[in-house]
């Protein structure tokens, strides 16, 4: 008999925020799903942004092979994932949510979706945005991301209890064929607004990173360009409570969804597997930068649980894995083929409770415009406890952190070890190509161009996006830290309220 | 700004050989009036001898190697923008009445809408019903199968373009306020081969038998062998009468749509461009080959005319061209922003007058699936001469002087050593990697299965295909050569 599988997909949770963690947030749900099952700690996502780390995990591919570095590619309606392998295997794929595709492809191989995204589907943002995010229309732009900070509603909060809600309702449900279900929520991604009680309650506990506001030397021009400097401390450690308030408050929906979950494999008496993970994580001001985009550990980790019929219980696999493995795991626990092209490799034999591949360089990979205009790829490799970063045409600012000893990546020995760098470097060459990536970039981008503008003359295909958001979403929550001064538009900015220092009267 | 309104007028599988005034007679009033008015490609080939790969390799501008669509269950990414989306971009409708023969759920591309549907399959799976709908012409729009079902009657083929035809009447006379890029797309002459009794009567008086028919063919490579199907005389004759025929119906049509693109846009204040051609050609018969897929003239060339306003008239391009180079051409003369990766040209010069690049070297390209997996081969044609060759079986390459030998019965590859190491020399530089298209292609095919069984979970979304074949036209036809 297939198990049923189920995974629970956040967006932008970096691992370093939960029970036991670095920083210290209340998860008792995927506690829980850590006990019960195996935890990769050391779980890296292919591309450091939401469209090209979920295209990579579905197509399986790293992002150079496909182009898809932005969040404005697509992939194309001609490349299998690892969802047509289930479907092909027997299994109904379901996707309940976000998976932030683009263009008129939005199923790439889910035979069906039951909730619809949060972001826009088209490859331009539709001018009626605003209608239904109000004053988090930028929000969810790494620009404007601290410009609404504080305690309250928001839409994110909204769409998330959307799709739990649809998970809850799809999952009370009986299905004939084996399932796969992919629960996709937004959190704890910006705009930096938790529920106000668990906003307040890390407000207490919040303290500035180390490296707030700092601007070290590896920090080449890109890396640079993606920092936030004028950010004052206190916005820093609201966004910081909001951001675990969120991260508590998305543990909550993976508990309510892990256990209608249950409840429907315990009805069908079928085995199962549950996973937890995301597609990036969160610098939340460490080395300057708010989001991702970057390789460092907070940006580029990802969390990823499995537990199961089967799935070794309290196991930590601590060696480098990627996003990439995710499909070749899937499709091997459900015993369907493995998809061809995949760069990743399957953790079945880990989850087994066996061994598993070690010493594995595990890659990373990023295009960004340098102040030169110029697109830009980067690339990260990890292996055993070193990670090297490099950015093509800044290789004087290449880095080398030890993460076991260092993880804050405050101590680059770049220069202390260059027999080390040069065998990474040796490494990257054999399995990087950055001008070529370069150029499918630049190709990609004149598509995309003409693309847009055939959306725009010809009308913006709005159907699989939610709309449906209270006036208290759109509005500035009620704790308030910052606000907008003018906008909301691309030209709007923020003006700082202070720190509420306890709840309101008669707020929980 | 004042961009023209366009017409195209697109069939399938017309060779240009048969035509009024050319090697093989036929009656096409109509195309010779487009002629006298405009301006004709005479060297003009398809990017790929087969339906999908050419016509996708047009919309996208990108040769069949570079997207990897080799066969017809391949299918352009919905990512690869084509020229009708940079003339909607532009403020153009553009409109696609019938056929193009788009497989998968993107069954658009960049047209902004379609008003008649498509013949043939838009799945990746083959209906089981589709051999309901299609009778006794189940098999026959296949090459191997055609010339079991010839003669004088009615068809799919034939109450599919009427309908087509139709449409575009209708629309063509309703009032439409954007300016217009308009492809009608029909189906004939494509086989089964079977015309209009009256034309197929004309025919069969008239036509000689395909040269080459019935000869050894120890000449040609084990993949063109397999091409090859023998049939008697008669049934020989009774594909040229019929494809003639076709060809004289299909020019009746192509003046029905000029008439009414030109009833249409006397009421409007911009220019006009008309044009003509088709997807690749069909041998019908000669060398015993029914259809394409194969780099012989008469399967690898297209007809291309195009008239308008500023279209030189009369005038005659000799210079090879490429259907790669229609959408260059296309957007420069509406004036919008050219495709930026397209591995054609702009004929633009030449429509105003200027005369093109003779030394040109137009590639085509195909690839072959024999039982030990598939094999590229290619096409180069410069000046007079047409290389051919066919990966593995480079003894057997094919070097022949089309301007003296139309026919290409005489192969100077051992004759001509130094022009033969020159075009492999350039089929080198044009397709360095062919290990990489087959095995693409391969993977492609595997991907293929994982579509079907996708869209077998989903249920087929058949809602563009044509599926009113009326029961008269499932039968064999009243006048029957060859029948089932």
């Amino acid at each position: 008999m297939r198990p049923d599988i189920l995974l629970f997909m956040s967006d932008q949770h970096a691992p370093q925020f939960m029970a036991g963690a670095e920083m210290e947030v209340d998860t008792p749900n995927l506690d829980a799903l850590r006990r019960e099952g195996t935890s990769f700690s050391e779980a890296y996502t292919a591309c450091p942004l939401c469209v090209p780390a979920r295209m990579a995990m579905l197509s399986g591919m790293r992002a150079a092979r496909t182009g898809i570095f932005t969040n404005n590619d697509a992939l194309p309606d001609t490349l299998p994932t690892f969802l047509h392998h289930l479907v092909a295997a027997g299994y109904e794929t379901v996707l309940v949510g976000r998976m932030h595709f683009i263009g008129p492809d939005q199923r790439h191989g889910f035979t069906r979706r039951t909730a619809p995204d949060f972001t826009n589907s088209g490859w331009v943002r539709p001018p009626w945005l605003v209608e239904d995010f109000g004053v988090h229309t930028q929000t969810m732009g790494y620009k404007w991301c601290t410009h609404v900070v504080g305690g309250g509603q928001s839409p994110v909060l909204c769409y998330d209890e959307m799709v739990t809600r649809a998970a809850e309702e799809y999952l009370a449900r009986p299905h004939e064929k084996p399932q796969f279900i992919l629960v996709g929520t937004y959190g704890p991604h910006f705009p930096y607004v938790a529920p106000p009680e668990l906003f307040y309650k890390y407000l207490k506990t919040a303290r500035l990173p180390a490296t707030f506001g700092t601007r070290d030397d590896f920090m080449n021009p890109v890396l640079c360009a993606l920092q936030e400097p004028d950010i004052r401390p206190e916005v820093g450690l609201a966004c910081q409570a909001a951001y675990k308030g969120m991260v508590e408050h998305t543990d909550g929906l993976v508990g309510r969804v892990r256990r209608a979950f249950s409840a429907f494999v315990g009805g069908r008496g079928t085995p199962h597997l549950f996973g937890y993970l995301s597609d990036h994580g969160d610098t939340i001001g460490e080395h300057g930068v708010f989001g991702k985009k970057t390789f460092f550990e907070k940006s580029v980790k990802i969390p990823l649980l499995l537990a199961g019929t089967g799935v070794a219980a309290g196991r930590r696999w601590d060696e480098p894995v990627s996003i990439l493995d995710v499909g070749p795991t899937v499709c091997a626990w459900a015993g369907a083929e493995t998809p061809e092209r995949a760069d990743g490799q399957s953790l079945a034999s880990i989850l087994r409770g066996e061994d598993g591949p070690r010493g594995r360089a595990v890659l990373s990979e990023s295009m960004d415009k340098g102040p030169d205009g110029r697109w830009t790829y980067g690339c990260m490799a990890r292996r055993g406890t070193y990670k090297f970063i490099t950015y093509h045409g800044y290789e004087s600012q290449d880095m080398l952190f030890d993460v076991a000893a260092d993880p804050l990546e405050q101590n680059n020995l770049a220069a202390a070890r260059p027999g080390m760098c040069e065998e990474f470097r040796w490494l990257l060459r054999q399995a990087t190509d950055p001008a070529a990536a370069e150029a499918l970039q630049a190709q990609h981008t004149k598509r995309a161009r003409v693309l847009a503008a055939f959306e725009k003359q010809t009308g913006y295909d709005d159907r699989e996006r939610y709309r449906d958001y209270p006036e208290e979403a759109k509005r500035p929550p009620e704790v308030c830290v910052t606000s907008l001064v003018g906008g909301p538009g691309k030209e709007q900015s923020s003006v700082y309220h202070g720190l509420p220092l306890r709840p309101q009267e008669g707020k929980a | 700004m004042n961009h023209p309104d366009i017409l195209l007028f697109m069939s399938d599988q017309h060779a240009p050989q048969f035509m009024g005034g050319a090697e093989i007679p036929v009656d096409t009033p109509n195309l010779d009036v487009l002629r006298r008015e405009g301006t004709s490609f005479n060297e003009t080939y398809t990017a790929c001898p087969l339906c999908v790969p050419a016509r996708m390799a047009m919309l996208s501008g990108i040769r069949p190697s570079h997207t990897g669509i080799f066969t017809n269950v391949d299918t352009l990414p919905d990512t690869q923008p084509t020229f009708l989306h940079h003339l909607a971009a532009a403020g153009y409708e553009t409109v696609l009445v019938g056929r193009m023969h788009f497989i998968g759920q993107d069954q658009r591309h960049g047209f902004t809408k379609r008003i008649a549907p498509d013949i043939t399959l838009v799945t990746w799976t083959r209906p089981e019903h589709i051999k309901a709908e299609r009778g006794v012409f189940a098999r026959t729009f296949a090459g191997k199968w055609a010339p079991q079902v010839v003669g004088g009657g009615e068809s799919p083929v034939l109450h599919y373009d009427e309908l087509v035809i139709r449409a575009a009447e209708e629309y063509l006379t309703q009032s439409h306020e954007k300016p217009q890029f308009i492809l009608v797309g029909t189906y004939g002459p494509h086989f089964p081969y079977v015309a209009p009794p009256e034309l197929f009567q004309k025919y069969w008086d008239r036509v000689e038998l395909p040269v080459l028919r019935g000869q050894a063919p120890e000449a040609l490579n084990a993949y063109l062998r397999a091409h090859r199907v023998e049939a008697t005389e008669e049934v020989a004759r009774g594909v040229r009468a019929a494809y003639c025929g076709m060809v004289e119906c299909m020019d009746g049509q192509i003046g029905r749509v000029r008439a009414a693109f030109d009833a249409f846009s006397a009421g409007r204040d911009r220019g006009k461009l008309f044009g003509y051609l088709s997807d690749h050609g069909d041998q019908a018969g000669e060398r015993d080959f029914y259809g394409k897929e194969t780099f012989f003239e008469k399967s690898v060339k297209i007809p291309l005319v195009l008239a308008g306003d500023g279209v030189a008239a009369g005038h005659v391009e000799t210079a090879p061209a490429s259907i790669l180079d229609l959408g260059p051409t296309l957007c420069e003369w509406a004036g919008v922003e050219t495709p930026a990766d397209a591995d054609g040209i702009s004929l633009a010069p030449a429509l105003a007058g200027a005369a093109m690049d003779k030394a040109r070297a137009v590639y085509s390209e195909y690839m072959e699936k024999g039982t030990d997996g598939y094999r590229y081969c290619m096409m180069l044609r410069r000046g007079a001469y047409k290389f051919i060759t066919y990966r593995g079986c480079e003894a057997q390459d094919m070097l022949f002087d089309v301007k003296a030998d139309p026919l290409e019965q005489h192969n100077l590859a051992d004759e001509e050593p130094a022009l033969l190491a020159q075009f492999r020399a350039l089929a080198a530089r044009v397709s360095p990697v062919p290990e990489e298209y087959e095995k693409n292609q391969a993977r492609q095919a595997r991907d293929a299965q994982l579509f079907i069984a996708y869209e077998q979970a989903v249920g087929l979304d058949e809602s563009e295909r044509w599926r009113e074949n009326p029961t008269t036209a499932r039968v064999n036809p009243e006048i029957c050569i060859a029948g089932l």
